[in-house]
């Protein structure tokens, strides 16, 4: 019996290993994104701030007409985000230089390619489709904001004020003008060219170009190439990046592997406690049933032992009383 | 509560009924406006802090102090310390009330809280942390109503379901355990994703392991706080035995707190040097962590081993309320006060006076059915026909 | 400010060598007379002449002759391995390296290039192209003695005598009015940096770099793009000036077109070669008194206005103003010496927008520039794009203000009143 249970919690400890080992072998594994997955690239060198793209993607999304019209430039002036009525804003970051002209950067949802949303949603409302944009599904999502806790570039807005069916508000890259073969609206209408759509591959090899044919232009850096284990957008600049708003500490792990560990423990937590605790109450009933014997086997001898010298007392009389 | 009819109309207007009921009255208001002007009509809750104190203090500080039912039962009925019995039954209600209080609050929270099923139902995100947690939560509450079941049962003399219920009390327990140990580290990693947004001294690779050890702390904090409220509150409701289990039970739970505490302290420790932290602790929000290490961990972990030393009991039971407020210091930390640091004070999140309204509100449900429960039902004594049984 | 400088020096020292490695040897040298001229006491010569680049006209390959097989022989420890690679099959190179690239086999010329230059490269042998291809060059090369080579493990090829041959390239040398320089620069220092007033290439960066130079060599010192003393990294900065900024800020860094090269190394009539100062006045005498010859192109038959009128959708028809951009243009060049002696033709104007054009002819935007982006070559944007680019980022680096980036009925009629 014995050996048999030994036996059995050898096979369980061997099956925990194998899980852990192939969680941990899972997680080496480094996805790089969709082959031929789109992206689009942000040259900031070169957006003058018209706010085009902010009117095309408010048509485009039929989003509600904002208050001052998008040819009021004055609004750069103010740090905006981006909100249930703004997939997408451009703000306006002056230069330390004084010399240097101010910068303007759009910001929208990188669709990350690994996406912190799609990976912390519990619906699977948000998905990494094979095309690039990271889509939106109103119809299952709890509204729980997880998603909006995860996001490391807190892209994601929320209709607070809708009271029956708030949903989750980003840009979807324009999914379906993608699909049809389109661009998206605001690459569409941008005057200056200063956004790009692409293959992500082809816009990486263009961004480094630009950067290697024009050193003093640029910033060597191509923000979105590995931030958060990538993004679809990616950005090049002359003025740092943390100076536009964007943070660079964000490192390039993948938002999912930074959970993977806690959720590679649920299996071995799932196999190990039962065994655990079974046995330990086992012990625990053992312990008392012997203790309940010693009990029962001390009381027994004590009352035999009464008995005994009760007898050995009677006899006594009796001999006494014989003597 | 209030339907006790004319008869007994004196009964009814005792301060704890006036007080609950204004109470219960302005939440019922509040929750039409929640229901009909959407999250952002009660709440402060914005695009970049969409987690508030409904999440922060009804959720994770809830969840965790309901830890004292897998602890207590765990105790008891695993590790065969049978002189704790006494705790099991009021642990396990405020872990069921508990967990009920923490379903509730989140279908506030929620945009749409009738989907909170479609987890389960319609998609499975498996790679959420949250997903866990909900799943843990959600078969725990099952386990949590079925380990209260016999009281009920007892209640209302159904001898028959309540012996069959009663069988399965082991194997419930190991099901509970299970399940808190999911759940309650899950919590902790649920923050895993954002080691952006949260300090780096409370943000660590080991936040599960934390939250498993700070619920245990809770757990065993608050079956010595909960026990010593009730015998202050519900002295006529306890029977002789466990009157007598009291001090036992304080004494042993203050011991067993003393150690964790200490480990956790350890663990602490072990984190931030893991992690290079120490250049942070003499920055502002270094002095509130430290605040929050030394004074409600490091200091609780002595006092219960002070009382314990010298059997102490008052002593042990303030520092289970002083931990108590650790606990809910250490989750409102995590999620709101050091989540977030780095955008400026005008983005920062402070909960709204209404969602603040709605939290007391829910407590005082909480309140309300546990003192009903407990008037009734055999919690806080034996009842007369099963006595042997236990 | 002189303590900070070796540490300069230092720092650049990776940089020198690795490009001494893939460099070409040159060797610029005085001339006789300023050679002259500088031993004098402090006089200021006009004008040099610099002997520089030639490129390898004709090739005389080094043949592989005995002793030179031996000698590799007793390098590699007569490993025949090493050379011949397929093992138990040593044959000439030849049998298998064709003239041409084969399915698997490279041809000759790479197989050569690739294994010799690799292993030179590890052995310190000869790396330059005219230490192999260069009969003259061979001839200063020898192999060791037979008795020696064997003891010897170094490799034993060093050059006959000390100096080099001095020409080996067929650029012409370049005439470098030091005067007119002298005048647009206050500070000496910022061509002479060690504030010794000598040639260059004498002492510091000879042909092939000295230790005094930090193993610049002259070639470097003449055309490092990043350099402020060099002769184009100066020219580099110039070109940042608002006048010059609008054609050349969209064009790379430091590139140039190959007839540029030729503005400087200038044909030479061989009559006035010896009397260089003399020449050198002459030519600036003539680039001040010569009509440049951009503005000859205001008397053709230019456009004055072009009516962008492809892509009117939302906006009406822009005109643009021809010719005032032009005039512009020259003006600017007009009073500036450098950009006269460099902008002496009409592509010279026309192609700062015009960019891309076949020589000879000059296209508009929308001869390259489709309505749509190019998906397969990002580099060409849209016509739209491309317009924008060309207008605003000129504009934006002339500093012209009005019309503002965003102004867009600035430039664009409003079409109807169809406002959005």
């Amino acid at each position: 019996m014995s050996i048999s249970r030994r036996k059995f919690i050898s096979w369980i400890s061997a099956g925990c290993t194998s899980l852990i080992c192939t969680t941990a072998h899972g997680a080496k594994k480094q996805f790089k994104g969709y082959p031929d997955s789109f992206g689009i690239l942000h040259d900031t060198t070169i957006c003058i701030g018209c706010r085009r793209c902010e009117d095309a993607c408010n048509s485009v999304n039929n989003l509600p007409a904002p208050e001052k019209p998008f040819t009021d430039l004055s609004i750069l002036d103010k740090k905006r985000r981006t909100t249930t009525k703004a997939y997408t804003v451009v703000n306006k970051y002056e230069n330390k230089d004084k010399n240097k002209a101010s910068v303007f950067r759009k910001s929208q949802c990188n669709h990350c390619l690994e996406p912190a949303c799609a990976s912390a949603c519990f619906v699977k409302a948000f998905k990494k489709t094979k095309e690039g944009p990271v889509t939106y599904d109103p119809k299952v999502c709890v509204g729980c904001r997880y998603c909006m806790i995860a996001c490391p570039f807190e892209i994601p807005t929320y209709e607070y004020d809708e009271p029956l069916t708030p949903r989750v508000m980003k840009c979807t890259m324009c999914h379906d003008l993608i699909k049809k073969d389109k661009l998206p609206a605001c690459v569409e209408i941008c005057p200056t060219g200063s956004l790009k759509f692409g293959k992500r591959d082809a816009l990486i090899k263009y961004a480094r170009e630009r950067i290697s044919k024009f050193p003093d232009r640029y910033i060597d850096h191509i923000y979105g190439e590995h931030e958060m284990g990538g993004t679809s957008w990616l950005y090049i600049s002359n003025l740092s990046f943390n100076e536009m708003g964007m943070r660079e500490d964000l490192g390039i792990t993948p938002a999912p592997e930074l959970t993977a560990g806690a959720l590679g423990a649920v299996p071995v937590v799932v196999s190990l406690w039962p065994v655990l605790l079974t046995g330990i109450y086992a012990i625990n009933r053992r312990k008392e049933k012997l203790a309940e014997r010693e009990k029962a086997e001390a009381v027994s001898s004590a009352v035999e032992a009464a008995k005994a010298g009760r007898e050995k007392v009677s006899l006594d009389k009796v001999r006494g009383s014989d003597g | 509560m209030f339907k006790n009819g004319n008869s007994t109309v004196k009964s009814i207007f005792t301060p704890f009924n006036v007080i609950t009921g204004i109470i219960v009255l302005f939440g019922l208001v509040l929750t039409v406006v929640r229901f009909t002007g959407g999250l952002a009509a009660v709440s402060n809750l914005s695009d970049y802090n969409p987690w508030g104190i409904w999440i922060g203090l009804d959720l994770l500080t809830g969840v965790a102090l309901a830890a004292g039912g897998f602890v207590a039962s765990a105790a008891v009925y695993i590790f065969g310390m049978k002189k704790y019995h006494a705790a099991v039954r009021p642990a396990i209600l405020t872990a069921f009330l508990g967990y009920a209080l923490v379903v509730v609050a989140l279908s506030y929270d929620v945009g749409i809280p009738w989907r909170l099923p479609y987890p389960f139902i319609i998609q499975q995100g498996t790679t959420s942390v949250l997903f866990e947690v909900g799943i843990c939560v959600c078969l725990y509450l099952i386990v949590l109503f079925l380990e209260f079941s016999p009281a009920a049962l007892e209640w209302l003399g159904m001898k028959k379901i309540r012996s069959l219920v009663h069988r399965l009390t082991v194997v419930l327990t190991i099901f509970g355990v299970i399940l808190s140990t999911l759940h309650q580290s899950s919590l902790g990693a649920l923050f895993l994703i954002a080691p952006s947004k949260l300090h780096p001294l409370w943000y660590s690779s080991y936040l599960p392991v934390y939250f498993f050890i700070t619920a245990i702390i809770a757990g065993l904090s608050m079956v010595l706080f909960e026990g010593a409220l009730c015998h202050h509150l519900f002295a006529d409701k306890l029977d002789e035995a466990h009157k007598q289990e009291k001090d036992q039970i304080a004494l042993g739970f203050g011991k067993a707190a003393s150690w964790v505490l200490a480990g956790y302290f350890a663990t602490k420790v072990v984190g931030i040097s893991a992690d290079n932290n120490w250049h942070y602790l003499l920055t502002g929000y270094g002095l509130w962590y430290l605040t929050e290490l030394l004074g409600f961990v490091g200091l609780p972990c002595l006092f219960y081993a002070i009382g314990v030393r010298e059997r102490r009991l008052t002593l042990i039971r303030w520092t289970a309320g002083w931990t108590v407020m650790g606990i809910i210091l250490n989750r409102l930390n995590i999620c709101i006060i050091a989540f977030n640091w780095h955008l400026p004070a005008s983005e920062r999140y402070f909960p709204h006076w209404m969602e603040i309204g709605i939290s007391v509100f829910l407590i005082t449900c909480g309140l309300i059915v546990f003192k009903y429960v407990v008037s009734r039902m055999p919690v806080l004594y034996s009842h007369p026909d099963y006595k042997e049984t236990h | 400010m002189k303590q900070r400088r070796p540490q300069y020096h230092k720092s650049l020292v990776c940089i020198a060598c690795m490009a001494f490695i893939f460099t070409f040897t040159i060797r610029v040298t005085l001339t006789k007379g300023e050679q002259d001229d500088i031993s004098g006491n402090e006089i200021k010569p006009d004008l040099f002449t610099m002997d520089t680049l030639k490129s390898f006209g004709a090739f005389e390959t080094k043949k592989f002759d005995k002793s030179l097989h031996d000698l590799h022989t007793d390098i590699t420890g007569k490993e025949c391995n090493t050379c011949h690679h397929v093992k138990g099959k040593e044959v000439s190179c030849r049998k298998c390296h064709k003239e041409t690239d084969r399915k698997k086999l490279i041809s000759m010329k790479n197989a050569s290039h690739l294994s010799c230059i690799g292993c030179h490269r590890e052995m310190s042998g000869p790396v330059n192209c005219s230490e192999c291809h260069k009969a003259n060059e061979q001839q200063k090369i020898v192999s060791g003695d037979d008795s020696s080579a064997s003891t010897n493990p170094e490799p034993d090829i060093k050059h006959k005598g000390e100096n080099r041959i001095s020409s080996i390239t067929d650029m012409n040398p370049v005439l470098f009015d030091h005067e007119t320089h002298g005048q647009y620069q206050e500070n000496c220092n910022l061509c002479h940096h060690t504030g010794e007033s000598g040639s260059c290439t004498q002492t510091c960066h000879t042909v092939d770099g000295s230790k005094q130079g930090n193993v610049i060599t002259a070639e470097q010192a003449m055309h490092g793009p990043d350099s402020k003393r060099s002769c184009i990294g100066c020219h580099e900065i110039n070109k940042k000036n608002k006048e010059c900024s609008g054609c050349h800020g969209f064009m790379e860094n430091g590139k140039n077109f190959n007839e540029i090269c030729l503005k400087c190394h200038m044909d030479i009539p061989e009559s006035v070669d010896n009397k260089a100062t003399k020449r050198g006045a002459d030519t600036a005498r003539n680039h001040k008194t010569q009509k440049p010859a951009s503005e000859e192109i205001l008397d053709k038959d230019i456009a004055d206005v072009v009516i962008i009128d492809k892509l009117s959708a939302q906006y009406g028809a822009v005109e643009l103003p021809h010719r005032q951009i032009i005039e512009a243009l020259i003006s600017g060049i007009k009073n500036n010496r450098l950009a006269r002696h460099f902008h002496d033709g009409k592509e010279t104007i026309c192609l700062g927008c015009h960019h891309n054009s076949p020589s000879g002819k000059i296209l508009g935007c929308a001869g390259c520039h489709s309505k749509t982006a190019d998906d397969q070559d990002l580099s060409r944007p849209g016509l739209m794009v491309a317009y924008h680019q060309q207008c605003m980022g000129c504009h934006d680096r002339m500093g012209i203000e009005s019309p503002e980036s965003t102004g867009c009925v600035d430039c664009h009629k409003i079409k109807k009143a169809k406002t959005k």
